[in-house]
């Protein structure tokens, strides 16, 4: 048994390289995913708006963050375009452009949506949170194209949308800064945005500090980590990576528990053993 | 099909995971085309997606005043001649003074204000437009508003350094320890959720590219990896790598 306090750490990323694929291989579904009250308050967001309300969501994430947020974003696609809504996507990461362009290509297929009526990509521009405060002032002067080349002003998408707070809702689906707390800071709360809707999902590393937020009022929902995108694949009725990837969590989670636990009790024990 | 996405993703994940055994070729040739695509990647993106819409194609239009924050840009390079870096002071005292005026009210408003307005809610809770009834949905409020105020209290009084902590104000502060515990924790365990999401991103697409419709791409790249790293070894070249040991 003292072996294991030795024990070469390339054993440990075995047996996780193991349990990680195992469920992948041979999905066991798990049972009982609960949904939490901030995934639900973002589903009831997008969910409550009537048809045809301008929706804009902010993949503020590139392709490290994919298998966390891109459910999110698929989900949340599905849910707009079931209710009908006007769906604006942009990017605050350059490095998104081609996941977001192809999910939004994917989803709208799917729900036979028309790009320029009902959805609009607008793609990615330089700035950072210049981007939030110019969209805040006029949306065509930040992006006078859309990422096809199309002029804003020429798409039925934006009919009655000029500035940030013509949105009913906004969601930041972000992987770090500018992120959800970039979207709160310079647009929701910046004087004259008009105090729009703002919902958001982050990554797990990220999401311990959105809670506050939700607590003032602030972000009006939130998602956080794949196990938030999971409820919420469950309460949009879609079975995505995000479920799937449950099975994952559960067994890896286990096996970290298992390790820590046994790794603590050698080293307690053999400790005491050596003070004799 | 195109078969050249998935191998590509493939070798360079395996690539990236072949660190985990121990510094090797495999994952230096991959980290530097990471660090060298993103690069790259980003500055087509820039040239493309704001140098020519907001410079070059102004310009021919005859919108000179584009110019004046192009003047501006371009002192930021003078800092590569030591004798005139001073103009490049302009340059940033404008980001600066721009950056400043736009950021502190805004994070004062949001950060603090805000976040201030949140902490100090009623007890007991009043639902909207009529009185608490008292059901176990208030009561379960009104708690958390009194958990909220005691943890953010006794934080501050743990960061407190002003009056020694001795006495009652001992108790308060380490109250405040076990509330920072609290919330170090949250944060790890999702950090570690985090991470595991990410593995299991990596596992998906390695288990979906093994199949027979991608020419088993995972299997047949996993053992000539594994053949590449060992005859690597055997020639030597761990310790060429400078990596003794593992990862």
């Amino acid at each position: 048994m003292r072996g294991l306090l030795t024990l070469d750490r390339r054993w440990i990323f075995l047996l996780m390289a193991v349990v990680a694929f195992l469920p992948v291989l041979h999905p066991f579904n798990f049972p009982g995913l609960r949904t939490t009250p901030p995934v639900e308050a973002y589903f009831r967001c997008i969910d409550s708006l009537p048809p045809r309300a301008p929706f804009l969501i902010s993949c503020d994430f590139d392709p490290t963050a994919k298998p966390e947020l891109l459910p999110v974003l698929e989900a949340t696609l599905q849910h707009a375009f079931r209710k009908d809504l006007r769906v604006v996507v942009m990017n605050l990461w350059p490095g998104g452009i081609g996941l977001v362009e192809q999910a939004l290509r994917e989803a709208s297929a799917r729900s036979g949506k028309e790009r320029g009526r009902d959805f609009s990509y607008l793609g990615w521009k330089q700035g950072n949170v210049n981007v939030i405060l110019g969209m805040g002032q006029e949306i065509e002067t930040t992006y006078p194209a859309d990422y096809y080349g199309k002029k804003p002003s020429e798409q039925a998408v934006f009919e009655g949308v000029r500035v940030l707070k013509d949105f009913s809702l906004v969601a930041s689906l972000a992987a770090g800064d500018p992120g959800v707390e970039a979207w709160i800071v310079y647009g929701r709360d910046r004087p004259g945005s008009g105090g729009f809707p703002l919902i958001g999902a982050a990554t797990g590393v990220m999401a311990a500090n959105m809670y506050p937020y939700l607590q003032t009022g602030q972000l009006s929902g939130f998602i956080g980590g794949m196990k938030g995108a999971a409820e919420y694949e469950k309460l949009v009725g879609v079975s995505g990576k995000a479920s799937a990837g449950m099975d994952v969590q559960s067994l890896t989670h286990f096996t970290i528990i298992g390790v820590v636990i046994l790794g603590n009790l050698l080293a307690f024990l053999y400790r005491k053993e050596g003070a004799k | 099909m195109n078969l050249a996405g998935p191998w590509i993703e493939v070798a360079l994940t395996l690539c990236i995971f072949s660190f985990l055994y121990r510094d090797n070729p495999l994952f230096k040739f991959a980290e530097h085309l990471f660090l060298g695509v993103s690069v790259g990647y980003l500055f087509i993106q820039v040239v493309f997606d704001t140098f020519k819409p907001k410079v070059v194609d102004p310009l021919s239009q005859g919108h000179w005043a584009v110019l004046v924050p192009v003047f501006f840009g371009l002192l930021v390079l003078t800092r590569a001649v030591p004798r005139l870096a001073w103009l490049s002071r302009w340059t940033f005292a404008l980001i600066v003074g721009f950056g400043a005026g736009v950021a502190i009210p805004s994070i004062i408003h949001t950060n603090i204000l805000s976040q201030i307005a949140g902490t100090i809610r009623p007890i007991p809770h009043r639902p909207e437009g009529g009185f608490s009834t008292y059901g176990m949905a208030d009561l379960g409020t009104d708690f958390s508003n009194l958990l909220v105020i005691v943890g953010v209290l006794s934080v501050l009084v743990y960061f407190f350094y002003s009056i020694e902590h001795k006495g009652p104000i001992r108790h308060v502060a380490r109250l405040g320890t076990l509330f920072l515990m609290v919330s170090f924790g949250a944060a790890f365990g999702y950090t570690v959720m985090a991470r595991m999401s990410l593995l299991y991103g990596r596992c998906y697409d390695l288990c979906y590219y093994g199949s027979a419709a991608y020419g088993y791409a995972t299997p047949v790249l996993l053992v000539v990896f594994a053949l590449f790293l060992a005859v690597h070894r055997l020639r030597g070249g761990a310790g060429r790598d400078g990596s003794g040991g593992g990862a």
